[in-house]
């Protein structure tokens, strides 16, 4: 063990040589990282309250009850913070405004829809257009939206329709029909006002029951701990078989050797992570910053966090160092880490709300490292139980280093 | 007395050992020659410990070393083809892994270090050292354990002259102390040190009296 604690210390030695360049890198995969995430944690379309998805509005709205619906969608309705109306003239105007990017997605109102409005019939007329392709969250936003929309179209005219109708049938005077009618539109006025209060929204997040910033949070910070060991590569590059060789005839067997270059690798990554996370703390004490899972429990803190990320820094270190133990050649480490982390980020949903991906893809973005790493996070910051994947990351901790040791018995024979 | 009995070894099919026999004498100088790819390296890489050959015995002074590993560490030092240094690290630093501060300060002062010339660049990162400085470094750093056999595979290729005869004025000091060596060469200066030479062809060691006669040599190969 003499030998294996001498070849420890000049492995840290090794690395405290390469601290700069390795520094170097992880300030500059940092900055990036975090003006991503600024970017993105202060874009409009994440401030919710302030985005409105544009929804076109084409037809018969010279009609005064088509009219009302549109301007009580625009200006009463709760859904007005989500949708802002656009009048076209005609499809072709709607359509062009669509590709442009200028709506989301129009809905046509037919004559068809006016007379069935006017007939009390409850056909569907109202043609509803938006952007094929992947289904994204704004299509399913906008699925809602019109939703919405036709409800309260079809059923809040119908029966301002159905009440002008049956009064006119029973000879009531144009006067005393425009009265009940303007107390009925106040009737639903007020009942639309009230769906404020008897509907209680709760924002899930995005995933793995985060809100929304603490998603974003664990993602872009798993992915810059999956890419500190990318970028501590240069600690994986001056060494040669024959060094393994050597060491190997010196009684420092491969699995010594992996332990005494893995510590350091290791320390190198948690002090960095530990940098990171002073850092966010600065930043969540200055309030830039805020998660309501760490803000609404004052007892848990951005430390316990970082506590809690160590076992995420001992297997994706390990990760890395099988990687760099496998692959051979500067270009090969680098084009293939890089590649790697960044595919194993996607499907494991640290860029991109993961239940947008078919369930095959989740079940397995869910069950490579990152997924664990993402899903334990996510128990961490929920302060739900965090055994289960501990105990996966441990497993996964040791194949890897395993995997890194029977490759580096490889090269030495 | 070291003793190499039928050691056999296979890379799948092919089969790269075939019943190796071959004795050195303390004191003794063996060298192997043979083409790029006969099966030095590993013939030298088995005795070192780091590959395991399908039969065969590697006995010094009635021991199997084969199967003693820890004995095996201390009496055989092995000196690969490349560089095993750590190359950001000064010669210091390499060495300090292998040997105890006073120790390394004795023998940089007038032991086997002072004799291969590392004390004049202890201080110099590997990655700034010549491939001769590299190649005495990493001999100072196998000795380290007083080993009674020193396994050297081309010990002196690409080297200069002056370089190459340090070398082999260690050689012969470590000769004189009564240690063994075998080399893998295909230097004639290094072939003309040995005591003893064989080929190995086709996984066969065969005997072989070196006189001079170059041409003769490369026609055995």
């Amino acid at each position: 063990m003499v030998k294996f604690r001498d070849y420890l210390l000049i492995q840290y030695k090794r690395i405290f040589k390469l601290l700069p360049g390795i520094l170097a890198m992880i300030i500059v995969v940092a900055t990036l990282l975090g003006a991503a995430g600024f970017v993105v944690i202060n874009s409009d379309a994440y401030k919710a309250e302030k985005q409105r998805y544009k929804l076109g509005v084409v037809g018969e709205t010279d009609n005064e009850m088509i009219s009302l619906g549109v301007n009580m969608i625009g200006s009463m309705d709760d859904s007005r913070f989500m949708i802002e109306l656009i009048e076209y003239d005609d499809v072709e105007s709607a359509k062009t405004a669509m590709r442009n990017a200028d709506v989301s997605a129009f809905v046509v109102i037919t004559d068809e829809f006016t007379d069935a409005l006017n007939a009390m019939t409850n056909d569907s007329k109202v043609k509803y257009y938006a952007t094929s392709g992947q289904k994204g969250i704004s299509n399913v936003m906008m699925d809602e939206i019109a939703s919405i929309a036709t409800n309260i179209i079809v059923y809040s005219e119908t029966g301002i329709c159905t009440l002008r109708q049956i009064m006119k049938e029973q000879g009531f005077s144009k006067e005393i029909r425009h009265e009940k009618i303007n107390d009925l539109f106040m009737l639903y006025i007020s009942a639309l006002v009230l769906r404020t209060n008897i509907t209680e929204i709760t924002e899930l997040g995005l995933s793995d029951g985060l809100s929304t910033p603490a998603y974003y949070f664990a993602g872009i910070l798993l992915f810059f701990m999956l890419l500190l060991s990318f970028c501590a590569i240069s600690f994986f590059l001056g060494q040669k078989n024959a060094q393994y060789k050597f060491m190997s005839s010196k009684g420092i067997t491969s699995p010594y050797q992996v332990m005494a270059e893995y510590i350091p690798f290791l320390t190198i990554n948690a002090i960095c992570t530990a940098v990171t996370m002073g850092l966010i703390f600065a930043v969540t004490k200055m309030e830039l910053f805020t998660m309501d899972e760490i803000s609404s429990a004052p007892s848990f803190g951005i430390l316990n966090v970082s506590l809690h990320l160590i076992p995420v820094c001992i297997m994706f270190s390990a990760l890395g160092f099988m990687i760099f133990e496998i692959l051979i050649g500067v270009i090969n480490k680098i084009l293939v880490a890089f590649m790697l982390y960044i595919g194993m980020g996607y499907v494991s949903g640290y860029f991109y709300p993961k239940t947008f991906f078919p369930a095959v893809v989740q079940a397995v973005g869910a069950h490579l490292p990152s997924g664990v790493a993402f899903s334990y996070m996510a128990d961490v910051l929920t302060r739900e139980d965090i055994g289960m994947h501990l105990l996966i990351m441990a497993g996964y901790t040791v194949i890897f280093l395993a995997v890194a040791t029977l490759v580096r018995q490889q090269k030495i024979r | 007395m070291i003793e190499i009995k039928n050691i056999n070894k296979k890379y799948g099919k092919h089969q790269v050992l075939h019943g190796v026999d071959f004795a050195v004498e303390p004191g003794q100088i063996v060298g192997i020659l043979g083409e790029n790819g006969s099966g030095k390296s590993t013939l030298l890489t088995i005795l070192a410990g780091l590959q395991k050959p399908e039969a065969g015995f590697f006995n010094m002074d009635g021991k199997n070393l084969l199967k003693n590993t820890k004995l095996r560490n201390d009496l055989v030092a092995y000196v690969p083809q490349e560089t095993p240094l750590i190359t950001e690290l000064t010669a210091w630093d390499n060495l300090r892994m292998w040997y105890p501060t006073n120790k390394l300060k004795k023998e940089l002062k007038d032991g086997f270090l002072a004799m291969l010339g590392i004390d004049q660049f202890v201080k110099v990162p590997v990655n700034q050292m010549s491939g001769g400085m590299k190649k005495r470094l990493t001999i100072g750093c196998a000795i380290n354990s007083n080993p009674k056999l020193l396994l050297l595979d081309e010990p002196t290729a690409a080297l200069d002259l002056v370089c190459k005869e340090r070398i082999y004025t260690y050689f012969e000091q470590f000769k004189r102390q009564g240690g063994s060596l075998v080399i893998a060469t295909h230097e004639v200066q290094e072939i003309e040190l040995c005591d003893q030479c064989y080929i190995l062809k086709d996984g066969v060691l065969s005997p072989y009296k070196y006189d001079g006669d170059i041409p003769h040599l490369i026609g055995r190969l």
